[in-house]
């Protein structure tokens, strides 16, 4: 009797870490397929958080030349550090590129649902198929998916979160107080990971020192120590919050700033208080991200942060959301599991919802796990509901099929229609631009300054040596680095020249020009004596990516 | 009993004159009216598209994933989560205003916390007529755009019942700690 109620267990427990490990595997295999693929594009962000990373390791500076900065100045976007300094570690050992420079995300993605299922255990009392459904609603989440196959910051901090989030929770139910203070220190560290956590971590963690104020308040002296811990922690990070690099986000993108333009001015009997308004509008904003229209139908205006036909869930999990919202809030079942998910779904859009942004997918990423654990429940409900055995088998067939044309639908967005639809905004052909100008080693090459940020993908692709970019451009944002917006316009390292065409001077040095299709027309570069098209970079639609033209000074002869 | 009669007469008297004040108000149906089944001529160019994109994969799938029916179906999805957006209702569709679209408030803003408490409140058994009409507008909705249709303007009753829902159950649970 004991054997057989042992091997039960045991089998038991071998079937949910097979279940767990295969979770895992489609998350990894989902998130890093054709992750370094060139033909996919490379965003800005990516190739500055790449080669910032690659400038930290080769001489301990960043591009220009702040010794281990706090926040990474970049494009005067001030990023987040944590990324970066994480990202020095795969690209020591695999090197720059793409794959490197996006490894942390992916990583970070595959993990988060791994915790995912361990969290929603602890805090449901092992309720193990439940755990598994949150997971797996997670794991093919659109939303999730697409921020873990980026260089995206706040996929990192959505990992620390989680783990912030189980270590408080497992460090209160074994009742150790150091688990719970390690949990706390991970909240600390999200805020370095992405700024919207500055808004969104305390408010989490806030609310968690509430909930177990009973217990925390039982040791006063270890409360103490862990607040000293942890003010000690947060003071970097609130140091350089005040300068105006740290607030240069909250300040550009604040719906409460006095630029901000509110909506509704000319409608009748619509109240001219502005301050009304703005609360009414953060209403709008706030209510916008729990929205169905947004959650489960496809966003056509959004063209660089998002797929082209798929929402940030997909719109069969519709039903699921409304049923498993009702459920986990009426349901006695889920009272135990309310005070840890909750703050989740109120708090993580907060930080989104201050910016004027219509639904930024990329500062409420946090979201995506209360709204997968939602999600779940109305599916675990739903197979609780059928009684017949048989229909809870259709069910399943009907549900497991729904997952498999949702993968192949996801697969197909990542790997065929994102790269052809939206290649401009992912700016597809820096890499195969950065293997062209490498056969041009002692050439002078002009690239031209008048669209985008490009010098950082050339920086990226060639491998730049930091430490003599840092000398003969990177110095010229230096001084005022935390506080100066200013950018300079005109770069010049190594045989590189990043400023704007002038082509009498071009053609009498004989340089090499690289811009888009605006830089000059074919048929203008076919029929002057004095311009030679090189090659030309085509988007997968055939439009010009990129020329590169050599000018010729035909006086010389 | 007493007490809850004149909390219904309350409710009732307040949902009468959010009836009159509140700004949605039936319009008149336009007449060029865009139905899912008609594909226009972008929609059309979009499935050649992505069948040629996809014909790399396979050219029977590609057909398959991109086809006349699936443009109907994103169609009908359209229309159907604009008018099943809390923001079209209660913000004047902000964030999300549409291009060409005369964007209207119908409800107060302030009446949305009322309606949602409402909605939890429901009862799946005992108001499923109210669930059904619901249901019902929103299906009309996927078929007549509210672009063009104003088949949306009945959810008014069954909008109204929530939002006396909201305010019931709120007055309740104020009832109850202060009876505490």
């Amino acid at each position: 009797m004991f054997t057989k109620k042992f091997m039960k267990r045991y089998l038991n427990n071998y079937f949910w870490i097979l279940t767990l490990l295969s979770v895992f595997f489609l998350a990894a295999v989902i998130r890093f397929y054709q992750l370094d693929n060139p033909d996919h594009g490379f965003y800005l962000d990516e190739a500055a958080i790449g080669y910032n990373a690659y400038s930290v390791l080769k001489t301990g500076r960043d591009e220009f030349g702040k010794s281990f900065p706090l926040l990474f100045r970049s494009f005067t976007d001030f990023k987040a550090p944590l990324y970066i300094y994480l990202s020095i570690i795969p690209i020591k050992i695999l090197g720059l590129g793409i794959f490197s420079t996006r490894f942390i995300s992916a990583l970070s993605g595959s993990i988060a649902v791994i915790l995912a299922y361990f969290l929603i255990k602890f805090i449901t009392k092992n309720n193990r198929p439940f755990s598994f459904l949150a997971a797996l609603v997670l794991t093919i989440s659109p939303w999730h998916v697409f921020y873990s196959r980026g260089a995206w910051e706040s996929n990192l901090s959505l990992l620390l979160l989680l783990v912030a989030t189980s270590s408080c929770v497992y460090g209160s139910m074994i009742k150790k107080r150091l688990v719970f203070l390690l949990g706390s220190i991970f909240f600390v560290l999200s805020t370095y990971a992405y700024h919207g956590q500055r808004i969104v971590a305390p408010l989490i963690f806030g609310f968690y020192l509430f909930h177990y104020r009973v217990w925390l308040l039982e040791k006063k002296k270890f409360l103490v120590l862990g607040f000293l811990v942890l003010g000690l922690l947060t003071i970097p990070i609130l140091a350089i919050s005040l300068t105006p690099g740290g607030q240069s986000r909250v300040k550009s993108l604040s719906i409460f700033s006095p630029q901000s333009v509110l909506p509704w001015q000319n409608q009748d009997g619509q109240p001219n208080n502005r301050t009304l308004t703005t609360l009414r509008k953060w209403f709008a904003l706030y209510t916008a991200y729990f929205s169905p229209r947004n959650l489960f139908s496809e966003d056509p205006a959004e063209k660089q942060r998002w797929l082209p036909d798929l929402a940030v869930f997909y719109s069969w999990q519709l039903p699921f959301y409304l049923l498993g919202l009702v459920w986990f809030i009426k349901k006695k079942e889920y009272a135990s599991s309310r005070p840890f998910i909750l703050p989740w779904l109120f708090f993580s859009p907060i930080a989104a919802s201050i910016t004027g942004d219509p639904f930024s997918t990329v500062r409420a990423l946090p979201l995506v796990f209360p709204l997968s654990v939602i999600i779940a429940v109305g599916i675990y409900e739903s197979i609780i509901f059928f009684k017949s055995k048989n229909l809870k088998i259709i069910f399943g067939g009907v549900l497991a099929l729904m997952i498999i044309f949702s993968l192949v639908s996801l697969m197909i967005q990542f790997l065929y229609i994102l790269p052809y639809q939206r290649a401009k905004y992912w700016e597809l052909g820096y890499s195969q631009l950065g293997k062209i100008l490498a056969s041009f080693p002692n050439q002078k090459i002009v690239i031209d300054n008048s669209r985008g940020e490009s010098y950082i993908h050339i920086l990226f692709f060639t491998k730049f040596d930091p430490k003599i970019y840092q000398k003969e451009a990177g110095y010229l944002e230096l001084p005022n680095y935390y506080s100066s917006y200013e950018r300079a316009a005109v770069k010049k390292f190594g045989q590189f020249e990043y400023r704007p065409i002038n082509w009498a001077k071009e053609e009498k040095e004989g340089n090499i020009v690289v811009g888009d299709e605006l830089i000059s027309s074919r048929e203008n570069i076919l029929n002057n004596p004095r311009l030679q098209l090189l090659e030309e970079i085509l988007y997968p639609d055939q439009t010009v990516a990129f020329r590169i033209i050599k000018a010729k000074n035909l006086n010389s002869h | 009993m007493k007490n809850i009669f004149l909390r219904h007469c309350l409710t009732i008297m307040f949902l009468v004159i959010l009836f009159i004040v509140i700004p949605w108000r039936g319009r008149s149906v336009l007449p060029a009216g865009n139905f899912p089944f008609n594909l226009s001529r972008q929609q059309i160019a979009e499935i050649t598209l992505y069948q040629n994109i996809l014909n790399s994969v396979n050219p029977a799938f590609s057909r398959f994933y991109t086809n006349k029916a699936t443009a109907i179906f994103k169609n009908f999805k359209i229309n159907f989560f604009e008018s099943f957006d809390l923001n079209h209702y209660f913000f004047a569709n902000h964030p999300l205003e549409r291009v060409g679209v005369k964007e209207t408030e119908k409800l107060f803003s302030w009446l949305l916390p009322f309606f949602i408490i409402g909605l939890f409140s429901l009862n799946l058994k005992s108001h499923k007529p109210i669930i059904l009409w619901i249901s019902i507008i929103f299906l009309l909705n996927s078929v007549f755009s509210n672009r063009y249709y104003n088949f949306e303007w009945y959810l008014i009753i069954p909008f109204l019942f929530i939002i006396g829902s909201g305010i019931e159950s709120v007055y309740k649970k104020i009832h109850e700690k202060i009876s505490k």
